[in-house]
């Protein structure tokens, strides 16, 4: 995939929310309607002219480097699963998170490296904990 | 007054806090990739509970521990730790492979120190006077400097002034997600209960500045990075000291330009360091030696780079307008503790501007032990540790963070959503910062233009929104702000116009 569709997708995303914003500014009353209408409005027009330019513009290089997409999104994916998963037990999603993570991004795996990868996600997992927790009297879920 | 605040920047507790936010800030700076703006995002959740004066002090000192911090890498590794220490690669990086590393890393720290210094000693001077300017700002004015504050995108969006101006835009609208604050209505909340509250700044910024970076340092294999070992070069510290008074003229010049570029919205570290490696360069004798392992190199990249601190935080602390994104998140830290920038920091009676600013220039003396004992050897050390180890952390750092603030999962939910949108928007050349920057100065921004507009509806004029001495003034430096990014690419596409010829008769 090259950079050019991503592009035209993401600014007709900014677009389409900006022309949303602007309907349900349109029904606030004066004065607090002109501020959110002029923003939107020049935000508008701005993604326009961006997208204008783009359509006009080479196609652009690849995404990413062959076998890094995968990297990414399992990474965004498993935040937004972690970020779940936070709310019922901090200790043992912080620590799944950290070790399947390590796991995923180790290039060599051993048994020592698991050992040392579980060892650090045990002591990243408390050290957080005892920041927030402890010091600082976050309620974090358990 | 001013010994009350004394008395509370030197108490141990804040000098402790002081030591660890500068190693802490020297650390992160210190690893490629990890950018000083994201040092002080992350420990934003740390410092929210805390008394204010120690909240700033502590990211203060994490930004003046970064500016220095970055210089590290840039002399083992070849790779500046932020952009503001590339010019330190060109002189660093061959003096370490001359087994010269050790009298680069403590050139570098004697250059941050004087620098930091400065920088603070003249935010000191000119931050009252510039304080007690502001006083005669009406909402009228405060909108045009918002607005000033808004145009540095221009500047921040890395050659694209429409998208970084949209990614602005685009900040400013999610700030407005929640209640109206005139009517206290709620307004572009899709009838989430939760949007209601609006999005929080700090895990909004978390995810901007600190997943979408993680995000993007996934892009490229770690690789393995093994810096040079640092010899002991016994007479290191003698040899740099004796240069630093022999070209006293390098790092009066060098802070000079720091603090004035940093005074600039917009104009950081990068543009700083890089300014100030080129003048030395060019008044020196023996320019022609440069990039072979001068030592004056290293000096006039991280004297600039730290006097930066101090100057990007005049504009902040006297106007509300940052100088730079760091000064920016800062700023946004500033309004979450219930604080104004400007005169109200002075009048207030608590003294904590100027107890922060003594804590800083406390921050910036403190670097010299801090790092000859402690930061040199933990930096060596951290540049070791495999980044496969360091992304999960960070965003295990960060999530805890943005839960910490809201006391709930919605923090997280913000921090993530805006953290892998900021990576998208990224991929398109949409940067973090304009859209951070119009995150923070948004509801500044439609706070005074409401208040404006209701002045001039009172005074049956909307010419007064405009017409008014201060007001022209900052309606000029905006439309400069804007112009001057697109009057330089002009100028370029001209002059390659002009040469594309040239080279094609040489062919």
């Amino acid at each position: 995939m090259t950079a050019r569709p991503l592009e035209m997708a993401l600014l007709a995303a900014i677009a389409l929310l900006c022309i949303i914003l602007m309907v349900e500014a349109w029904q606030i009353r004066p004065p607090s309607q002109v501020f959110p209408l002029a923003v939107l409005g020049i935000t508008l027009a701005l993604t326009l002219l961006a997208m204008l330019r783009a359509s006009a513009s080479s196609p652009g290089g690849r995404l990413f480097e062959p076998g890094r997409a995968r990297v990414v999104f399992v990474a965004a994916a498993g935040l937004m699963a972690y970020a779940l998963a936070m709310s019922i037990h901090y200790v043992v999603a912080s620590f799944v998170f950290l070790f399947l993570g390590y796991l995923f991004l180790l290039e060599r795996r051993s048994p020592g490296s698991i050992l040392v990868a579980a060892l650090v996600a045990a002591a990243a997992t408390g050290f957080t904990w005892l920041t927030f927790d402890v010091w600082l009297g976050v309620n974090l879920p358990r | 007054m001013l010994i009350d605040s004394i008395i509370m920047a030197v108490h141990p507790s804040v000098l402790l806090l002081i030591a660890l936010g500068t190693v802490f800030g020297a650390i992160i700076g210190a690893l490629p990739g990890f950018s000083s703006v994201m040092a002080i995002s992350l420990l934003l959740p740390v410092v929210y509970p805390m008394d204010p004066l120690l909240g700033l002090l502590v990211l203060g000192s994490i930004y003046m521990g970064a500016m220095y911090g970055d210089a590290n890498a840039a002399i083992l590794l070849n790779i500046p730790g932020t952009a503001s220490a590339l010019p330190t690669t060109f002189d660093g990086f061959p003096m370490a492979q001359q087994g010269r590393a050790r009298e680069a890393m403590l050139a570098a720290l004697a250059g941050s120190v004087f620098g930091g210094a400065v920088g603070v000693l003249v935010l000191m001077m000119t931050f009252g006077v510039l304080a007690e300017f502001s006083l005669r700002f009406g909402p009228q004015e405060y909108f045009w400097l918002t607005v000033l504050g808004l145009t540095t995108i221009a500047a921040l969006s890395e050659g694209n002034l429409v998208k970084g101006l949209a990614g602005g835009g685009l900040g400013i609208a999610i700030s407005m997600i929640g209640l109206d604050p005139y009517w206290g209505m709620p307004r572009f909340t899709f009838d989430a209960p939760p949007l209601v509250a609006g999005i929080h700044l700090i895990p909004a910024l978390l995810g901007l500045f600190c997943v979408a970076q993680v995000l993007s340092s996934l892009e490229s294999p770690a690789g393995d990075r093994r810096p040079p070992e640092v010899g002991r070069q016994k007479d290191a510290l003698r040899k740099v000291l004796g240069t630093m008074v022999r070209r006293w003229d390098v790092m009066v010049r060098s802070s000079a330009i720091g603090v004035l570029i940093g005074m600039l919205p917009g104009a950081g570290g990068p543009i700083a360091s890089t300014i100030s490696y080129n003048e030395t360069r060019r008044w020196d004798r023996d320019s022609r030696s440069f990039g072979t392992g001068r030592v004056e190199g290293v000096f006039a990249s991280e004297t600039a780079n730290n006097a930066m601190v101090g100057g990007s935080l005049i504009p902040m602390m006297a106007l509300g307008i940052p100088g730079n994104v760091n000064a920016a998140v800062i700023l946004g830290a500033l309004l979450s503790f219930g604080m104004r920038p400007g005169m109200s920091l002075i009048s207030d009676g608590t003294g904590i501007a100027t107890a922060f600013m003594i804590g800083l220039l406390i921050s910036s003396l403190l670097l010299a032990p801090l790092a000859y004992f402690i930061i040199i050897r933990l930096s060596i050390l951290v540049l070791r540790v495999p980044r496969t180890y360091l992304a999960p952390t960070i965003l295990i750092f960060a999530s805890v963070g943005a839960y910490s603030v809201t006391n709930s999962s919605y923090g997280v939910a913000i921090m993530a959503a805006l953290g892998i949108g900021g990576y998208a928007l990224r991929r398109i050349g949409i940067h973090a910062a304009p859209v951070g920057l119009g995150l923070i100065l948004g509801p500044i921004a439609e706070r005074e233009f409401t208040s404006s507009l209701l002045i001039a509806q009172a005074q049956g004029s909307y010419w007064t929104l405009v017409m008014r001495p201060i007001s022209l003034v900052l309606v000029a430096l905006c439309l400069l702000s804007i112009m001057t990014p697109l009057l330089l690419s002009m100028r370029d596409r001209m002059r390659k116009r002009r040469l594309a010829p040239d080279s094609e008769k040489q062919q």
